[in-house]
């Protein structure tokens, strides 16, 4: 009979976890059994219980009220915005080396909400937890990407692209100027090492021609000793 | 001189139609609200965002932003769909509604992932003022430790947590926000379940 419960236990434990506290969202037949178990069996009751609570805080609704000053501020800042906007649009036609300003389009935090104290990039003092530049978002494989409906990032996009486009132009330049010079220099000490080469056979040919000069030039090694007439006569050989 | 809902407003041929007109709009759908609002029509807008800005507020706070942050992320997502309406289509499959809040699930992820992001979000519970000292001191040691668990779950498990748990939210809807199955919804939420139990076991 235990270890019927045990087995239960762990069943009832499963459908805790797959349907949440609430036994009316359980399926009939399972909703009975459960009932009687946790009737009968402490563990299983305390499980309910646990998780009840647990679920309980999870839907607690902290917000508090107060809701249409912060509203107020959401138009407040799309107004600023839109103002700031057609300032940019302004600007960009006079002078063309600004049209990457209008990127940057998000709103400031609320702390910034006038026009005049908007900076274009850069961190809110205020809230040092409100990021300022647009953040590259990570692949999240739980939320699919907004971007078909939304494509508001895409001055912003084309402005990394922009940036990350030259930085890679910049590395392939230094790597490619790194590898000329490599090579350059390698050819320069194989000429040195060649050159070392054929001057150590020039030395050794030197030396050794030398040596053989003072062979030549040598009067005791080149004088060969005169026969007597009496070693002649005797078979005797020159030394 | 009538008093609206912002307080006292000086009365003229148009103001005086404002309120009015207000009620008119809040009797619409999403679509026809949506529609209007691609158009240019901020007075629908307004509508809309008075309809979801508190449900944009509680997923964000409910992620881990503190109040102040979760109100800005709120302004940011609300700002930024304004602007950009003009690219919102609406047969692209998802209602406005859920895709709505997986732009500011988004967002919120884009946030939490910043190197300097603060998860401050167990230092900002709102005290029940029904509740006694001890009480609250008790329920602010029980957000505490569920927060705690909470952040153990994997990326998907807690989104899935947060925005199941989302009274503004159905479970087709949840699913839908996070582009799953309803049953790979549920899949997810009874790992976390039972993560959650497993860790709040052991704090």
């Amino acid at each position: 009979m235990k270890k019927r419960c045990a087995v239960k236990i762990e069943r009832f434990e499963e459908l805790l976890d797959q349907y949440g506290w609430d036994l009316a969202s359980w399926p009939d037949a399972l909703r009975r059994e459960a009932n009687v178990l946790i009737a009968q069996d402490a563990q299983a009751a305390e499980m309910l219980k646990s998780l009840r609570s647990v679920e309980d805080l999870l839907s607690d609704d902290p917000l508090p009220l107060g809701k249409h000053k912060a509203i107020d501020d959401i138009f407040a800042a799309i107004e600023a915005q839109e103002a700031q906007s057609s300032d940019a649009r302004d600007n960009s036609e006079t002078d063309p080396a600004q049209s990457f300003a209008t990127i940057d389009d998000r709103p400031r935090s609320r702390a910034h909400l006038s026009a005049a104290s908007a900076a274009p990039t850069g961190e809110s003092p205020a809230r040092k937890t409100y990021p300022a530049k647009s953040a590259t978002s990570p692949v999240n494989q739980a939320i699919t990407g907004d971007g078909a409906h939304y494509g508001g990032r895409a001055k912003g996009t084309l402005y990394q692209l922009g940036r990350g486009v030259f930085s890679g132009v910049g590395m392939v330049v230094c790597v490619l100027a790194g590898f000329a010079f490599g090579v350059a220099m390698t050819v320069q000490e194989g000429h040195q090492v060649t050159a070392q080469a054929d001057e150590i056979e020039m030395i050794d040919l030197l030396e050794n021609h030398l040596y053989v000069i003072d062979q030549m030039t040598n009067p005791d090694d080149l004088q060969k000793p005169e026969m007597t007439k009496s070693d002649q006569a005797q078979g005797v050989q020159p030394q | 001189m009538s008093v609206g809902l912002r307080g006292a407003v000086p009365t003229s041929s148009d103001t005086s139609d404002i309120p009015a007109v207000s009620e008119v709009l809040s009797e619409l759908d999403d679509n026809s609200l949506v529609a209007r609002m691609v158009q240019g029509d901020k007075r629908a807008y307004r509508v809309v965002v008075e309809r979801y800005y508190r449900g944009i507020v509680g997923i964000a706070r409910r992620m881990g932003l503190t109040g102040g942050d979760a109100e800005d992320v709120a302004q940011d997502v609300f700002v930024r769909v304004w602007l950009h309406r003009e690219k919102w289509r609406a047969d692209g499959g998802a209602t406005f509604k859920t895709w709505l809040y997986r732009v500011a699930v988004n967002r919120v992820i884009d946030i939490k992932r910043k190197p300097q992001f603060v998860d401050g979000a167990e230092l900002d519970e709102v005290p029940d003022e029904a509740m006694s000292a001890v009480d609250r001191l008790a329920q602010h040691q029980e957000f505490k430790r569920l927060r705690l668990a909470i952040k153990k779950l994997s990326d998907q498990q807690q989104i899935a947590i947060n925005l199941f748990y989302d009274r503004e939210l159905s479970n087709q809807e949840a699913a839908s926000i996070m582009g799953v199955s309803v049953n790979a919804m549920e899949s997810l939420l009874k790992r976390a379940r039972k993560r959650l139990r497993e860790e709040l076991k052991t704090i």
